[in-house]
């Protein structure tokens, strides 16, 4: 009988030690995605030079299409580009339209001012680029000077 | 009636010594489950990717076994993001390189042959497009040693 018992003793704790040998292991892994927005301008900073006129008329309008570009990133739905200047009192005018957009439709051209105003608009969940077209503009009887914009694109919500 | 319970007895004792001699190895996940966050991007690029490398595996094989290998999948059948992992400073076998997870199991080390303890360094890469969106996907990540 006792020789019973040690044998059924020996064959659970042997089955048991067979059965906990562990030939695999896991763990768990999150990925987050977090919103992401993100724009950066390329090609510095830019200025426009009114010197000319075709006699008879205002100032010829000083343009650049190409020096500054436009890119941006985001992973969520209904957003847009908007623009918007910190000079609250040009004394000449400037105006801004995206070209060659990818990712978006452009706006209708932009007189800058310091209200955000739609820039680029139905901007898609992905990244996007487009040339950013400056075109300043004076009267004759503005005179001379310069203004000193800082412009301000951003990416917010539809 | 005694002779007949001791030889089934017997025969247990001689399965559970079998089966504990069965090949199989062992294998242990070492260091923090990890979170891969995405937050950021480079403008007009998708969104980076995340990575982390703060686990590894502890693996062995018994004497006598077979070269062995190491899988590795993922419970989850529908990711939103994509999922990669790599074994590296690989010590003992073979790293396959870089294995995007899924529910089917993939070798991630290959010829194990020595019997000591080995060890490796995981890498863990998340990657999302923009288009896909936010949101977060949880893996039960599961790695087996097994014969090759």
């Amino acid at each position: 009988m006792k020789c019973i018992r040690f044998m059924a003793v020996v064959a659970v704790v042997a089955l048991a030690g067979a059965a906990w040998a562990a030939d695999n292991d896991s763990h768990t892994v999150t990925v987050q995605v977090n919103a992401v927005n993100e724009l950066a301008i390329s090609g510095g900073n830019i200025t426009l030079t009114i010197n000319s006129a075709t006699a008879g008329s205002d100032l010829d309008d000083a343009t650049d299409n190409t020096t500054c570009d436009l890119a941006w990133t985001t992973n969520q739905a209904s957003r847009k580009i908007t623009v918007v200047s910190d000079q609250g009192s040009p004394t000449f005018t400037l105006k801004v339209v995206a070209q060659n957009v990818t990712g978006g439709t452009a706006a209708s051209e932009v007189t800058l001012s310091t209200t955000a105003t739609d820039f680029v608009t139905a901007v898609s969940q992905a990244s996007g680029s487009c040339d950013l077209a400056y075109t300043a503009s004076a009267t004759a009887a503005q005179g001379t000077g310069s203004d000193v914009h800082t412009v301000t694109y951003t990416v917010t919500a539809a | 009636m005694k002779r007949r319970i001791l030889t089934i007895l017997a025969a247990l004792c001689l399965l559970a010594i079998f089966a504990g001699t069965t090949p199989g190895g062992q294998v242990i996940i070492t260091g923090v489950a990890p979170t891969l966050t995405i937050s950021t991007a480079t403008p007009g690029q998708d969104p980076d990717p995340a990575t982390d490398e703060a686990c590894g595996l502890r693996y062995s094989k018994d004497q006598g076994d077979p070269t062995l290998k190491v899988t590795v999948r993922t419970n989850n059948s529908g990711p939103s993001f994509m999922l990669q992992v790599e074994a590296f400073n690989v010590a003992g076998g073979t790293s396959t390189g870089t294995v995007t997870l899924s529910t089917t199991a993939q070798d991630l080390i290959t010829g194990v042959t020595s019997v000591a303890n080995k060890t490796c360094s995981l890498r863990y890469t998340a990657s999302s497009t923009a288009g896909e969106g936010t949101g977060a996907d949880g893996h039960t990540v599961t790695y087996t040693i097994v014969a090759q």
